[in-house]
């Protein structure tokens, strides 16, 4: 802890550094960064689906103010490097171990478009407002090829490929688990319960649609970005292989963006055309977005499909778990989404300590944008459709959901356990937490008052959603990419601290929660405590902000570069002192000796003497700066309940919820109110998952949703995002299982939300209908949906 | 996304504004903008002259007139639901306008007279002015005409306004005996438009507010323009006003409506909305008697 025991530091529930600028509308996006005379890029995109292209530019280049206008063609045919097609992960586990150069998404569609909204080309003009009109002249003939839009569609014999060199259409197909202990457990079971019900494909909606700045000095050869990445150190490097330029001349920073979601983890076509446009002309090109655009293109999130089970004895224990899964990748497959399939199968058994499971994911290719990582990513579903199967096969055996679930959790003592999917769970007391979650709904008083209340007509429902997901995403993640965190500590003379973290902070609140690490690490006033990200410029090294991984190995890092500060501190105190360094200590921001002569130091005078280089010890450089790629054992394993109670309107499908409980274990919590305002935003999105939200295509492959509020009459055309209004209060109750992984004992805390509020609520909703003995409902599960089950429809 | 380009005229009167309609193709009135700019921008809408009537002060005001009140174009949400005088001679009024989407910045901007010439089925206004029995006051080239309401909305988008007219106000008589106005909304999460909403429009005899002596209900999301719920108002109308014959409204409701005029889109199909009609109802007038 700090000098003063008030002053924050791990624990404490500090208002946020961000927040003012943020709350304020003072926070600046790329698209406010201000430029002085930039030119403007906008993509010429794909209004089919599936369709070879001859484009006619030259009406568009007649006009007053275009610079340039770039087909394939013009890029091949340009000095400039043409752009390299983006890199694949590895995912040795489903099979793709060496992905095909064919499915690596090129920047342009060049001989064909193989979705609504590939990038055929390049405007560049001197204002925004020219290149949009000059898009308008573009003329593009399009001979339009049949599309697949669904994975069914994809698979069905004699359909159409949406890569020439991939005539079937699938990526990558394997299996994780034991399919034979697996099958063995499903023949001995008492109960068995079956689900066809998937997450729908649904769209992360960060605040900023995508933007990008390239400007490119040709007197320095320095190109520098200023986009909406989740990666900084990443986009550097892609965007050095991709243009085939140095990477030590490429700068990349990252400003406030309102979110990323997963979404921007990975490189997209259009920032590398930026890039490219910038060298080309030796200018400073900016783009950015609107949010139709931003629909159309930014990576959507979950396309799962398929079909799980689960079995379960006579006595309520679970025997086995099964899956065989369809995941639609949208027309090029994302740099990591195989790999997130196999992350998904690692935890498939959740919480629950079942012996044998089996999960098979065939990977295709469909007509439609990319999907990759969204909140919660492959857990969502996984973790939705386990959840819905606890329920219903103790439906099926008359047995309390909630007693189910206690009997088969994971012990305490049996960590660090290895789940039958393959993932290491690091530590955890599940069925505390759980406990925790029953208490606050009042469980017990809660079955009696939904039995009485049926009685009189009215329907409330409970549902449950053990969740676990694999955070602080380092070595663990069998893919082939530096996973480390970064981070450095600088000691100023005068005792204030800079600390530079790899990561992207983008509404996490960086700023204010490592601050408190180091503060309480170094054992410094949190005001002397300045924090530097989101930056190539300024942070030498890193790996991003995404899968919860910051909290663990950034914070892991920043908190290893004070130790090894403090450990220095040591030894220029003990020079000091005239004695060895073990009988020096540190507390309270004083180094001091044990013994007669007291004697000590502050950190301000021992940084004072470091820094000056002089009076230490000879062995020792001068200066006070640490430094530290933190690569953990294991990724962190936090884990946790949502509880939902609900009353259900049969006459109308609507509903209420009466009351929303979340018991969270991330271990240590560096800061509550951070961790609050990650459940609850979770959840937010949860809602969307389960009640609102869909990305709709056409059957022509056509993206119908493509804006957030349409007043056009009859169409879909709308993307429900949930409002303020729609979010449910959440009681929030936490257990603190410290990971041993991590120097400071944090897990990572992202993407709870998420991952357990559409099984909770499903199940709550399905609790309430039971009388009426519905069928299991697709969500989003509107008012509508709900009416159709209540009357025996298929919904 | 950028208009594309207009001609933008501001008009100095009612009289200018008719003429430069008359005289321009494909002019578009603008007000509030709540409606036109958003097409405007996702060109969506093109014309080629924006006349903005916005500063006709003769189109602004809540008065007193002989029968009733009176409510120019130009009146803003916010203006509605702050007004007593509103408040107090038809009640259902504010209660409708006080559910229109879009927050207190909408509300300080947005107009009835452009709320009703877009006569967008989700849209709120209408309902509560065929409840209350309105008369829309018009101008145009061949002089000022007032219709009722019901005339007014002529389905989806669509009014009986001609090409070169303008809504000029509204007037609403007021009633002898206790009024009281609820509304019921079934809020669309996307645009926060009406799925469904129904308006109803109560007077009593005074006093105990037993017996109903006049009941006006009417539906806006439900069909393409607002609709009465006549068969509810025979229920109503005359009775004595009970958990039954609030259920027996309800339950009737829909029997004068024709099936193929409800709308079915994915927001939701015909069935659905039918399906909820009884119980808005029910809670439509739950409202009006609870206050």
């Amino acid at each position: 802890m700090a000098t003063d025991p008030d002053d924050p530091g791990i624990g404490s529930e500090t208002p946020r550094r961000e927040d003012t600028r943020v709350l304020l509308g003072e926070s600046k996006g790329t698209d406010d960064i201000e430029l002085s005379d930039p030119l403007h890029a906008q993509f010429i995109r794909s209004e089919n689906a599936h369709a070879r292209y001859t484009i006619d530019a030259a009406d568009a280049r007649a006009m007053d103010g275009v610079v340039a206008v770039y087909t394939a063609d013009d890029i091949e045919a340009s000095e400039t490097p043409t752009p390299r097609p983006f890199t694949l992960f590895a995912a040795p586990m489903t099979g793709l171990d060496y992905p095909d150069e064919a499915l690596w998404q090129r920047c342009l569609g060049a001989e064909k478009a193989h979705y609504h909204g590939e990038i055929l080309g390049v405007v560049v003009a001197e204002t925004q407002r020219i290149a949009r009109d000059a898009l308008a002249a573009v003329d593009v003939s399009y001979d339009t090829l049949d599309p697949v839009v669904t994975p069914q569609a994809a698979l069905a014999d004699g359909a159409p490929a949406v890569h020439d060199d991939v005539p079937d259409n699938v990526v990558f197909a394997g299996g994780q688990g034991d399919e034979a202990a697996t099958a063995d457990a499903f023949e001995q079971a008492a109960y068995t319960a079956e689900l066809h019900k998937d997450p729908q494909r649904i769209s992360p909606s960060p605040l900023e649609p995508r933007s990008a700045i390239g400007r490119y000095d040709a007197s320095s050869g320095q190109l520098d970005f200023v986009a909406t990445t989740q990666i900084p150190h990443a986009y550097r490097r892609l965007m050095a292989q991709m243009l085939s330029y140095p990477e030590h001349r490429i700068d990349v920073t990252v400003p406030d963006m309102g979110g990323g979601f997963g979404a921007r983890q990975h490189p997209y076509p259009a920032d590398a055309l930026v890039g490219w446009c910038a060298v080309d002309l030796e200018a400073t090109v900016k783009w950015r977005s609107t949010r139709t655009e931003n629909q159309l293109v930014e990576n959507d999130g979950r396309g799962y499909e398929g079909t799980w089970e689960l079995a379960m004895d006579e006595t309520g224990d679970i025997l086995g778990l099964r899956a065989d899964i369809t995941y639609d990748l949208g027309a090029w497959v994302a740099r990591g989404a195989a790999s997130l399939a196999e992350a998904g199968n690692l935890l498939m058994t959740g919480l629950y300590d079942i012996p044998a499971a089996y999960s098979h994911v065939t990977g295709v290719v469909t007509n439609t944008a990319r999907i990759d990582a969204y909140r919660g990513v492959s857990s969502v579903p996984m973790i939705m459709m386990l959840e819905r199967l606890v329920s219903k096969v103790a439906k099926q055996a008359d047995m309390d959901p909630a007693e189910v679930r206690k009997r088969n959790f994971v012990e305490p003592d049996q960590f660090p356990y290895e789940a039958a999917g393959g993932a290491l769970y690091d530590s955890g007391d599940y069925e505390r937490n759980f406990d925790l979650g029953l208490d606050a709904v009042d469980y017990e008083a809660f079955r009696q008052k939904q039995a009485r209340l049926r009685e009189e007509g009215r329907y409330l429902g409970v549902g449950f959603s053990c969740w676990t997901e694999v955070a602080g995403l380092g070595p663990c993640g069998h893919i082939d990419v530096a996973s480390w965190g970064y981070g450095s500590v600088q000691i100023h003379p005068t005792g204030e601290v800079t600390v530079y973290c790899g990561g992207a902070n983008h509404g996490q609140g960086h700023e204010t929660s490592l601050a408190q690490v180091a503060a309480d690490t170094l054992d410094v006033p949190y005001d002397d405590v300045r924090v530097v990200e989101n930056s190539t410029k300024e942070v030498n090294e890193g790996v991003g902000t995404y899968a919860s991984r910051t909290a663990a190995l950034g914070g892991g890092a920043v908190t290893k570069c004070c130790e090894k500060v403090v450990q220095k501190g040591k030894a220029v105190a003990a020079h000091e002192f005239g004695v060895s360094v073990e009988d020096v200590t540190y507390r309270d921001g004083t180094f001091a000796t044990v013994g007669d002569d007291a004697q000590s130091l502050s950190f301000g005078e021992m940084a004072s003497k470091a820094h000056l280089g002089i009076d230490i010890p000879e062995e020792l450089e001068p200066g006070l700066e640490e430094q530290t790629y933190y690569d953990p054992e294991n990724c962190t394993w936090p884990f946790g309940t949502h509880i939902a109670v609900v009353e259900v309107d049969p006459e109308t499908g609507e509903f209420d919820f009466q009351d929303y409980v979340a018991t969270e274990d991330c271990g240590v919590q560096i800061n509550p109110t951070i961790v609050e305002g990650q459940i609850v935003g979770g959840i937010a999105q949860g809602l969307g998952q389960a009640l609102y939200e869909t990305v709709e295509y056409g059957d022509d492959g056509t993206l119908l949703s493509d804006t957030f509020r349409t007043e056009r009459v009859g169409s879909s055309g709308g993307y429900t995002l949930p409002k303020a209004e729609h979010v449910p209060d959440v009681t929030i109750r936490s257990t603190e299982t410290p990971s041993p992984h991590t120097p400071h004992g944090a897990k990572g805390m992202g993407e709870s939300g998420s991952i357990a509020a559409p099984g909770a609520i499903l199940n709550a909703v399905e609790d309430a209908i039971e009388p009426f003995d519905p069928e299991p409902m697709t969500p989003p599960i509107t008012p509508e949906k709900i009416w159709r089950a209540i009357r025996g429809e298929d919904a | 996304m950028h208009a594309e380009p207009f001609d933008y005229r501001r008009a100095e009167s009612v009289a200018d504004a008719i003429e430069l309609l008359e005289s321009t193709e494909d002019g578009r009135l603008l007000a509030g903008g709540q409606a036109l700019i958003p097409l405007l921008k996702k060109r969506e809408a093109a014309p080629g002259t924006v006349v903005d009537i916005g500063g006709l002060d003769g189109l602004r005001g809540i008065e007193r007139t002989g029968s009733g009140i009176r409510i120019g174009a130009l009146v803003t949400h916010r203006e509605i639901t702050d007004s007593a005088l509103v408040g107090g001679v038809v009640p259902v009024l504010p209660t409708v306008v006080s559910k229109i989407t879009g927050g207190i910045q909408v509300h300080n901007v947005a107009t009835m007279g452009g709320n009703i010439a877009r006569a967008h089925p989700a849209y709120d206004y209408a309902g509560a002015l065929l409840a209350s029995r309105a008369r829309v006051d018009i101008a145009g080239p061949d002089g000022e005409r007032t219709v009722p309401a019901a005339d007014f909305f002529r389905g989806i988008c669509s009014t009986c306004l001609g090409t070169s007219e303008l809504v000029t106000g509204v007037e609403i008589d007021a009633v002898d005996g206790e009024r009281c106005g609820g509304y019921a909304k079934r809020k669309e999460p996307a645009s926060g438009g009406a799925v469904l909403g129904v308006a109803t429009d109560l007077v009593f005899d005074g006093g105990d507010r037993r017996e109903v002596t006049s009941a006006r209900l009417a539906a806006n999301g439900l069909c393409g323009s607002a609709v009465r719920l006549t068969a509810a108002e025979d229920v109503l109308t005359g009775s004595a006003l009970s958990d039954e014959t609030i259920a027996a409204a309800a339950d009737a409701a829909g029997d004068t409506l024709d099936e193929s005029d409800v709308l079915d889109n994915k927001k939701a199909s015909a069935e659905y909305r039918r399906a909820l009609l009884g119980p808005y109802v029910r809670r439509s007038v739950g409202k009006a008697v609870d206050g």
